[in-house]
């Protein structure tokens, strides 16, 4: 996408011949060495919209192969492959490092008036630990596949999977350190870098997201990193850590992996709630509702989502005091994101709002991080845990919070940034239906499987008893509608880069930074460094803003 | 006995209740739905009415400008949260009630391994399926030989990771006759999904029948195809078919009497004495090509099973 952009954008310069940050330098040598945020950001979008194309295309599979009991398409060794790598890819190499690296990227240092991040060679860096941790990935496709789940649960994955365990693990261990430079990168410039008059009060939600984001990328990825390590140790070496048969404890694997990956869980979400914080506002024309209440809560989110990752292990065997501790911790972090969700309603309440597609993307967010967020108290609540861990109501809820939350908000926050990165326009009419079929088809996939997690269909089978047959089918029909809704955004927005309408500086009628700039901007962001003096949500109002 | 697990389903949502702890799992459950159903239509309710009511008709028009209220934020801050300390206690009230086995609970170890279950009575029974008596208490005890996996019973509404090196606990009364579905619910490995037995609850006389006669009706003694069948279905068939189709190990299709390569090059005629072997001692003799991942069933299986599965294996011949 990004060469193709280089070539477009040569031949059709605006009039007057307009110098912006795509058309500045040619060749694939000044995108491969750039250090313009901008440019990185692009090259981490077209990289992880290609992973997404790939572990979706995965999910399509999964869910044919589920059509039927028994083998449609798929061995079971196969199966259990291709869900390992639908999972893998899809955290590791799409939803982590999509929002921050992607879209943050590009947006960040644009909205406080920069002209790029603190430390932009680190910037690059990132970007190529990036693709040397997907290759690591990519190769294990290639080979030997990969069996364990995204989880690499011990002992099978240290002592009887038979797959390129290793390699996959090493790509995710470099793949960590990809995500700790950007979240330093961000946390410094948002502090150092901002304009004069941009004080923290002012700072666009979806910053505020973009810093507790950081935090947590920073904080909790060394941990992910050093348990893989010892995983490799003991799978390379056997030197006994998590292997009981060599004196290990499995379980205390998954503390150190649920350590991580529950806070990964908010390096995944808060992304996507700060965008939605911004698609609503600037749509419906209003000041956002509790702007104090929606950036704290996202740093509150941030710091007790440490403290919750036990509530992945009520049925492992940890101590019942920890389990007890775990599930009111897990109900605490409940309280801030139900805040945010009633801000984000009361916004809409005496607005002007629009239904242009970021704003379809943004209520279908609501709605469907809503369920996603309801359906946690199920498993919070230990009694009924114990009846839904590891069953599909588990792969519904999860789905419902990173999909119906982090990608619908991710899909929204590219209409809604897509005029500032191209120039562009897109068609209307096509972005608002694929944006409905991708919410039919989401909710037929998925809400399925709620009832078929609930009625007793664990997660991870490759066959099942026949009498889940109907609704695993009925799934199966939403998978085909939501890949359809997808690639028809995609394709609109790729079909808008040649044909689509000039976009101007500012089509919403924003009020924060990005939006006073060209569009696609020039590479240094601003001419002259500009200074604020309201906030980015003050839309002309009907009375006195005075509190 | 049907020979396909099954679980009832005789409400939208759950399976039908057929312990003493899923009841009031039941209950929790229902409580945190009507709390999330009315969430979830106070807040759709709100944006879709805010939606119509509210949609742009001018690009200058003028909004709202009220941008917090401390009253309403304490008060969708403060009701949520005294729910959701009522929905932890109801949690942890179930959970000490699933913790605790009572003292006159029956015991029954329980082994999982890649892919099969195995029960061991107090008189030293082992079985593939669970038998119990209804209305008294049941406890397992229960480990692995390899990787993690998990006991699974749906209308229990239990579930319980089963760990190498160390044992957990589960209990349950069951409150009806019925055979219901035990599933393994923590992946571990190819046959995962096959690792499926039944729970078979009986009436207390039943169950004394029963098992004073090692789990075989005793009106009706089976013949030995028919206990080999059983034992066939129970730990062979998630790696070895009868239809000649190559799973983890080799097919049984015509297997009685074939000659085997070995690894070594050597070969094989599969017999009583090879069959055996196989079964106790599975390392010993692997045919060439096939993984070194067959577990031994020594201690498992008692002799007259063993002759049950050879009764078997001969009548594959085709």
């Amino acid at each position: 996408m990004s060469r193709a952009t280089t070539a477009d954008s040569a031949s059709e310069l605006p009039k007057g011949g307009e110098k912006n940050y795509i058309n500045a330098e040619a060749g694939i040598m000044s995108w491969l060495t750039t250090v313009d945020h901008k440019r990185i950001g692009l090259m981490y979008l077209v990289s992880t919209i290609t992973m997404f194309m790939i572990g979706g295309l995965l999910a399509l599979l999964l869910r044919l192969e589920l059509l039927h009991p028994g083998k449609d398409l798929l061995t079971a060794p196969q199966y259990n492959q291709v869900y390992t790598l639908h999972g893998a890819i899809m955290v590791f190499l799409f939803i982590i490092p999509g929002i921050p690296g992607g879209l943050f990227n590009f947006i960040l240092p644009i909205m406080i008036g920069a002209k790029d991040v603190a430390f932009p060679k680190l910037n690059l860096m990132s970007l190529y630990l990036y693709w040397i941790g997907a290759a690591f990935a990519v190769s294990a496709i290639l080979t030997t596949g990969l069996d364990t789940g995204w989880t690499f649960y011990v002992p099978y994955s240290t002592t009887v999977s038979q797959s390129s365990v290793i390699a996959v693990t090493f790509g995710a261990f470099i793949l960590g350190f990809s995500s700790i430079l950007t979240g330093l990168n961000f946390i410094v410039t948002i502090h150092k870098l901002r304009s004069p008059g941009l004080t923290w009060y002012r700072l666009p939600l979806v910053l505020w997201g973009a810093y507790a984001t950081s935090l947590v990328q920073i904080l909790a990825t060394p941990v992910l990193a050093i348990t893989l390590l010892l995983l490799i140790f003991e799978r390379a070496f056997h030197i006994g850590i998590f292997d009981p048969k060599l004196g290990g404890d499995p379980v205390l694997y998954q503390h150190f992996f649920w350590f991580y990956s529950h806070p990964a869980v908010y390096i995944m979400i808060l992304p996507g709630m700060g965008i939605v914080s911004e698609l609503i506002s600037v749509h419906a024309h209003r000041r956002i509702f509790g702007y104090k209440a929606i950036a704290f809560s996202s740093v509150a989110i941030a710091m007790v989502g440490f403290l919750v990752w036990g509530h992945h292990l009520f049925t492992s065997g940890q101590s019942r005091m920890a389990a007890t501790i775990f599930s009111f911790l897990t109900f605490a972090v409940a309280v801030p994101s139900g805040i945010k969700v009633f801000n984000w309603t009361a916004t809409l309440w005496g607005g002007s709002i629009s239904f242009r597609t970021p704003m379809l993307y943004a209520m279908a967010f609501l709605f469907l991080f809503t369920i996603g967020g309801l359906t946690g108290l199920f498993l919070g609540t230990i009694s009924v845990d114990l009846h839904m861990q590891d069953t599909y109501f588990v792969v519904a809820h999860f789905h419902y919070v990173m999909v119906g939350g982090t990608v619908i908000g991710f899909i929204g926050g590219m209409h809604h940034w897509w005029p500032k990165m191209t120039g562009r326009l897109y068609n209307e009419k096509v972005g608002a239906f694929a944006c409905l079929l991708v919410f039919i088809g989401f909710n037929v996939t998925f809400f399925t499987q709620f009832f078929l997690g609930s009625r007793g269909m664990p997660r991870r089978y490759y066959t099942y008893l026949d009498q889940f047959q109907p609704l695993h089918a009925f799934s199966t029909y939403g998978s085909w509608i939501l890949g359809a809704g997808l690639f028809l955004a995609l394709g609109n927005l790729l079909y808008s880069i040649k044909n689509g309408e000039k976009a101007g500086k500012n089509p919403w009628g924003g009020l924060s930074l990005e939006w006073k700039t060209a569009s696609p901007p020039p590479t240094e962001n601003f001419l002259r460094t500009p200074t604020v003096t309201h906030g980015p949500y003050d839309f002309p109002s009907t009375g006195s803003a005075k509190h | 006995m049907s020979n396909a697990p099954h679980i009832d389903v005789d409400s939208f949502w759950l399976p039908h209740a057929s312990s003493t702890l899923a009841e009031g799992t039941d209950q929790a459950f229902y409580f945190i739905y009507y709390v999330c159903v009315g969430f979830f239509v106070l807040v759709v309710g709100a944006m879709v009415y805010f939606a119509m009511k509210y949609k742009r008709k001018s690009d200058d028009e003028r909004t709202n400008p009220i941008d917090h209220n401390f009253r309403l934020e304490v008060v969708w801050s403060a009701v949520p949260a005294a729910l959701l300390v009522y929905m932890f206690i109801i949690g942890i009230r179930g959970y000490a009630n699933a913790s605790v086995a009572p003292n006159d609970a029956m015991q029954v170890k329980v082994t999982g391994q890649m892919y099969n279950w195995s029960f061991e009575y107090p008189d030293g029974t082992v079985t593939q399926e669970l038998y119990v008596p209804m209305g008294k208490p049941v406890k397992l005890l229960m480990s692995s030989k390899d990787v993690i996996h998990s006991f699974f019973v749906p209308e229990f509404r239990v579930k319980q990771d089963v760990v190498p090196g160390m044992f957990s606990t589960l209990w349950f009364t069951a409150t009806r006759e019925m055979d219901t579905a035990v599933e393994c619910a923590e992946y571990c490995g190819d046959g995962h999904s096959k690792m499926l037995t039944e729970v078979h609850v009986f009436s207390p006389q039943k169950f004394d029948d029963f098992y004073a006669n090692g789990f075989e009706d005793p009106a009706h003694p089976n013949p030995p195809e028919v206990r080999g069948q059983k034992k066939y279905e129970a730990l062979c068939v998630s790696c070895h078919t009868t239809d000649g189709t190559r799973l983890v190990g080799p097919s049984f299709a015509n297997v009685w009497g074939r000659s085997e390569k070995l690894e070594d090059g050597s070969s094989v005629v599969v017999d009583e004495n090879y069959v055996r072997q196989s079964i106790l001692e599975p390392q010993a003799k692997i045919v060439a090509t096939y993984p070194h991942s067959m577990p031994s069933f020594a201690g498992q299986l008692k002799d007259k099973d063993i002759d049950g599965i050879i009764a078997f294996l001969k009548a594959q011949k085709k």
